[in-house]
């Protein structure tokens, strides 16, 4: 038996040992290990590893929660194609800090009278990565490629506000239609349909970014498939890019701002899972990573941890072909009913914070003033429980009811489902007499029933789609496409019209910010939180500027100060 | 006769939840070069653990030796290390079993588990080990043996398996081989092929051989002796003629009378009445004593020592003993004694009445 | 043997046929297209992508297209990575995957026939009680909690090995234990339980008999007869490791199918998903087949059994 016990031994011994053999491989940071990898901000990537780190050095190593669907700039839809496109593409303006145009591609620019006619005049040593210059013919390829209808660029009607854009996409003119001239190599002259506020901001978006005629055409199929199938303009480039694992962005060493960019390297990997994004941030393998609200407890005493606004917006929508949602007691009460902070606080848990406002905080202000767009009127139907009741029972006479069975339509995720739990449990708590059920389904069964209008509440969300309050505002025209809830006041609808036609500039916005208080007094619909997300930031980043829309941060001006 | 084994007084129980069950409680005799001797006994008798415990093959725990020596070669069996024994198993001292169904691997070639014994012993090579083996397996009378060494048991008819499974115990010319009913699985006219073979191959390699059987007539085709057991006990031991014509022991002669004859003029067949001895609390006395219709009151008392009946014949009964009072033995067993024939006239179940 | 191969290869490939099939009008009947959900699409442009995409043609005609082109081995584009092909997208995470699940299945079944030998060979001894203590864990919590305990415990406050990714073998060994753990449990009871019945078998008192040491009679005699109802259990065994894996492949951040199989479903990518059941099927069959051929070299009386004289 002594035998037997010991050959079983020496097998699994064996068995182990391979593993023990693996291991040998390192655990820890090994020099000849890919620098996208366990590169620690403190070891120097560029010299010997035996060097000490006097010179700190910008590598940048970030997650991404998932592989980047596209590099072709016409095609991109998420944020992570954004992202990344922001990071080695330039258009020609970009976002700076607290989204401020700044100059890109083109080092100036001039507006006509009218306000409808852009002449950008592009700088010179603004070159693609294999050493041609940007030209304007860039532009006029790409942005005819992306209202090109069979191009079938899902985000194309970003672009809808230039001249015949709108007709192109629609198929009924040819992209060579399109509103955009080349003076000379250097000089765009962009024609609008009407005066655009923010059509500087709009440059920045990825979609108008440009892309080298010759060299795309000779891609053909190929192009944006693999980092060899790219050309860049941007702050960095892709030296490396492994599908589903991760890509490697380096300095763009012909950059025209270089001097201006200080970190060398941008290390990204792709992780799902957030408790795995955690571990590495504990382990010092990645700088930043974002937390969960199971998370947010743990780290919020942590000086890295750190709550960011975003500009998205949960509401409830209101459908008033429900004849007690058409009566505006009712709706009022449920604007009312709500305790948005025991959402936030509690359940949401990750800087979320209560909403009252058509548009989100913190996301436009003022042209002369630089008033926050919400300011001037302030918030609507805080939580009140009593003029809840008030409102509630006028509105159960006036349709002769004593009591009312309502739907809410929501999502079927663990956030969704809790949140909608909570909602429904206020509800019933404030207004005596209704009956809550709770519908939850997948994000695209919920659109179907949106765009049927098969609902009676429903949790609907909306973030920006462009750097302008127009964004949230114009959803609730009547018998527009996101309404759908047969909301309908014409005082709103004409409003909208003027500022999409001949106001620009102050008179615009506050002509905006009425229509915002008119829809917010009819209680069209109840907003009820805004989205944070908590994220860990190791504190020694420094500029690393967060976007309202669009990409999350962008790189150009960001660093590391230890 | 030399002696090639000698078991002296031995007792091996096993340690249960129910208590130990004294399955052998004092066991003494001897095995003769050259001889075959027979072991029968009902089961529950411990004539298969006896054997086995000769090859230590009892698995302690639960089994232990509590006493006793087994003699051979110069050494005590009984105190020999796992790994001494090792060399003695298939080598020195042989064994096959009851069935010859399951007592082949299923999954390996017949002719790898000759040779396995061969390699290990002998330290033949690959091939001089297939070559004796083709060897054995033609001495048992097996036909194309070249052919049938590459195969399966389960290519094997019954027969068969039990002729390879004598091949494979005499594969390294054992001085004893230990039958555990061999025959007993095995149809009447295989049976009586196998055992053919078996006293062949002993003539011809002078194995000695013990053969634990509860058949009678087979005892009388293969013995030289034999020995009766009951209760964990040997109760009778001589040569096959003293057994059969000249038995002592009440027990044997209920053994005797329990063969079937084809001459039996009645239908009933006879059979001890009672049962086995409980061997976790055996009886004070002579373990027989409850079902014995000729028990003294002192059988109830103490165990009979074995009495001589002549230099090879002994029998534990106190019938034996010169105070005993004369008792006639069953007419069955007259008849035995004076036709010195079997089975031409069977017992009758009249004749116990 | 090879008759009896070639008509099991033939087969698996009508059954391929049937799976991709049902996959296909499984998928059809799922409500919307891909393009439904994305809000800002206007009716135009969900138009035309349907019509780049083949979803307007009648339904046969789709899959026949789809047929055809499967069995050329284009697999179509994928909806969600413009302009990338099924094939190549495939080709590229299935390494991860394959070299996880493989490494999986070996270490659990041999780490699973080692424990459970032992545990039978030392009945009702500390040996015993532990090999079980093991598998009843191994088989009741789930791989994940593994995984995210392993992740942290030995990852992050130990540092023993990475936290997450694959970049070498000291990357796979914390993936694997987690994942081997179920498969270790369920070899380690069927071998315990398998080998105490082998292991009182007359034939093994007979190999005693013949003087063989126990190590011997143990490996020799004893395992090859118990390993073959675990042989039978591989199959699906190895079936449950593709869906079990998609959970480590997150956690631990490992750049293969089983996440993309996901999403490809979230975001009803049917091109992806269609091509992913076809390979996973592909493997499971190809699993299956390689079974019974294991099956019939271990057993011998399976083997003759079909085509003996």
């Amino acid at each position: 038996m002594r035998k037997t016990k010991w050959s079983f031994l020496l097998t699994l011994m064996l068995v182990l040992s391979v593993f023990v053999a693996a291991c040998s491989g390192g655990g820890e940071a090994t020099p000849e290990e890919t620098p996208a990898d366990e590169g620690t901000t403190t070891e120097g990537e560029a010299t010997t590893p035996e060097e000490p780190a006097s010179d700190v050095a910008q590598v940048l190593n970030v997650l991404e929660t998932a592989e980047i669907p596209t590099m072709d700039t016409v095609m991109g839809t998420d944020a992570v194609a954004f992202e990344w496109g922001n990071a080695v593409f330039e258009g020609l303006y970009a976002l700076g800090e607290n989204a401020q145009p700044v100059p890109g591609v083109a080092e100036s620019h001039e507006v006509s009278e009218d306000g409808k006619v852009y002449t950008f005049k592009l700088r010179e040593d603004a070159v693609w990565s294999d050493g041609s210059q940007v030209v304007a013919d860039d532009f006029i390829f790409t942005w005819q490629k992306v209202v090109n209808p069979e191009t079938g660029s899902q985000y194309n009607f970003i672009m809808g506000d230039i001249l015949n854009a709108n007709s192109i996409m629609a198929g009924e003119m040819t992209p060579d239609q399109l509103g955009v001239k080349a003076i000379d190599e250097t000089t765009l002259e962009v024609t609008l349909e009407q005066p655009v506020d923010y059509f500087l901001s709009l440059t920045a978006f990825p979609v108008y970014f440009p892309q080298k005629r010759e060299f795309v055409e000779a891609q053909g199929e190929n192009y944006a498939l693999e980092v060899e199938n790219l050309l860049f303009n941007g702050p960095f480039v892709m030296t490396e890019w492994k599908h589903e694992e991760g890509w490697v962005l380096k300095k763009n060493p012909n950059y025209w701002d270089k001097d201006v960019v200080k970190l060398e390297e941008i290390n990204i990997k792709v992780v799902k899972d957030v408790a795995t994004g955690v571990n590495l941030y504990d382990t010092g393998k990645v700088d930043r990573a974002g937390l969960t609200s199971e998370f947010v407890d743990k780290y919020r005493n942590d000086p890295a941890f750190t709550t960011i606004e975003e500009t998205v917006v949960f509401w409830f929508k209101m459908n008033q072909e429900n004849e007690a949602l058409a009566n505006e007691n009712i709706r009022k009460a449920i604007a009312l009913g709500v305790d948005r902070q025991g959402l936030t606080d509690v359940i949401l848990n990750n800087g979320s914070i209560p909403a009252y406002t058509a548009v989100p905080k913190g996301f436009v202000s003022h042209p002369e003033t630089g008033e926050e767009f919400n300011d001037k009127y302030g918030n609507f139907y805080e939580f009140d429980a009593d003029l809840a009741l008030e409102h509630w029972n006028k509105g159960l006479e006036e349709l002769g009811l004593t009591e009312l069975s309502l739907e809410i339509l929501g999502g079927d995720t663990e956030t969704a489902k809790k949140s909608d739990a909570y909602f429904k449990d206020q509800l019933e708590k404030h207004l005596p007499g209704l009956t809550v059920t709770l519908l939850e389904v997948p994000f695209k069964q919920r659109l179907e029933l949106d765009e049927t209008q098969q609902y009676d509440l429903q949790v609907a969300g909306w973030g920006p789609d462009y750097l302008d309050a127009m964004t949230f505002v114009d959803l609730w025209v009547t018998g527009g496409g996101h309404n759908m809830m047969s909301y309908s006041n014409p005082e709103f609808d004409q409003l909208i019209e003027d500022s999409k036609t001949n106001l620009t500039g102050v008179e615009r916005f506050e002509a905006m910010q009425e229509a915002a208080r008119i829809v917010m007094e009819d209680a069209a619909f109840s907003p009820l939180y805004q989205r944070a997300r908590a994220v860990l930031i190791q504190p020694y980043i420094k500029d690393m500027f967060v976007l309202p829309f669009g990409p999350d941060y962008t790189y150009k001006w960001a660093s590391i100060e230890k | 006769m030399e002696k090639i084994l000698e078991v002296k007084n031995m007792h091996v129980s096993f340690d249960t939840f129910g208590g130990e069950v004294q399955a052998v409680r004092g066991v003494d005799f001897d095995l003769n070069k050259g001889e075959t001797l027979a072991i029968v006994g009902e089961s529950g008798s411990g004539k298969s653990v006896t054997s086995k415990t000769i090859m230590r093959l009892i698995p302690t725990p639960p089994g232990r030796i509590k006493e006793g020596e087994i003699l051979f070669g110069g050494k005590d069996l009984a105190k020999l290390s796992e790994k001494e024994m090792q060399k003695i198993r298939g080598k020195d001292i042989s064994m096959i079993f009851q069935d010859p169904m399951t007592s082949l691997n299923p999954t390996m070639k017949v002719g790898k588990q000759i040779m396995e014994g061969l390699i290990k012993h002998q330290k033949l090579s690959s091939s001089a080990a297939k070559e004796r083996a083709i060897e054995l397996l033609g001495l048992v009378g097996i036909p194309q043996p070249e052919v049938r060494i590459n195969q399966f048991p389960h290519q094997f008819s019954g027969g068969m398996r039990q002729r390879v499974v004598i091949a494979i115990a005499l594969a390294c010319n054992p001085k004893i081989l230990l039958a555990d009913e061999p025959t007993t699985a095995l149809d009447v006219t295989i049976q009586a092929q196998i055992i053919e073979l078996m006293k062949d191959l002993q003539k011809k390699m002078n194995t000695s051989i013990i053969f634990i059987t509860h058949d009678l007539g087979v005892v009388a085709n293969v013995a030289d002796r034999v020995a009766v057991m009951y209760g964990g006990k040997i109760v009778e031991i001589g040569t096959v003629d003293e057994i059969f014509y000249n038995p002592q022991h009440p027990y044997t002669w209920g053994l005797l009378s329990s063969m079937p004859s084809l001459d039996a003029k009645e239908d009933e067949l006879f059979a001890i009445p009672g049962s086995p001895p409980d061997l976790i609390n055996p009886p004070k006395g002579d373990a027989f004593a409850v079902r014995n219709q000729f028990a003294l009151k002192i059988d109830l008392e103490k165990e009979p020592p074995m009495f001589k009946v002549s230099n090879t014949h002994y029998a534990a009964t106190w019938l034996l003993h010169e105070n005993a009072p004369k008792v006639e033995p069953p007419p069955y067993i007259k008849r035995l004694k004076e036709t010195k024939q079997l089975s031409k006239s069977g017992a009758k179940a009249s004749d116990h009445k | 043997m090879a008759k009896y191969i070639l008509k099991r290869v033939a087969f698996s490939f009508i059954t391929l046929l049937i799976i991709a099939s049902i996959t296909f009008f499984l998928m059809k009947l799922m409500p919307g297209t891909p393009f439904t959900a994305q809000e800002k699409l206007t009716e135009v442009q969900i138009e035309i992508l349907n019509e780049k995409y083949n979803l307007n043609d009648p339904v046969p005609v789709q899959y026949a297209k789809y047929i055809g082109n499967m069995l050329k081995g284009d697999l179509g584009v994928s909806f969600q990575f413009d302009n990338r092909n099924v094939t190549d997208l495939i080709l590229d995470r299935i390494g991860p995957s394959a070299h996880l699940g493989l490494q999986t299945l070996i270490f659990g079944a041999i780490a699973g026939i080692i424990f459970g030998v032992i545990a039978a060979l030392k009945q009702n001894t500390m040996w015993d009680y532990g090999s079980t203590f093991l598998a009843v864990l191994g088989k009741s919590i789930p791989n994940f909690v593994f995984a995210g305990m392993l992740q942290y415990f030995i990852g992050v406050k130990l540092g023993w090995f990475p936290v997450a990714f694959w970049e070498g073998p000291s990357y796979t060994v914390m993936p694997t234990i987690a994942n081997a753990m179920f498969t270790l449990a369920v070899a380690a009871r069927f071998m315990r339980t398998e080998m105490i019945e082998v292991l009182s078998s007359d034939y093994i008192v007979t190999a005693k008999a013949k003087g063989l040491s126990s190590a011997v009679v143990t490996i020799k005699h004893g395992l090859r007869n118990g390993l073959i109802p675990l042989v039978t259990v591989l199959g699906p065994l190895a079936a449950g490791l593709l869906t079990g894996s998609l959970v480590i492949e997150r956690i631990f951040a490992i750049p293969g199918l089983g996440e993309q199989f996901v999403r490809s479903i979230t975001t009803n990518d049917f091109p992806m998903i269609m091509g992913i059941t076809l390979f996973y099927s592909v493997f499971l069959i190809f699993v299956i087949l390689l079974v019974d051929i294991l099956y019939g070299i271990i057993d011998p009386r399976i083997r003759l059994a079909g085509g003996n004289k």
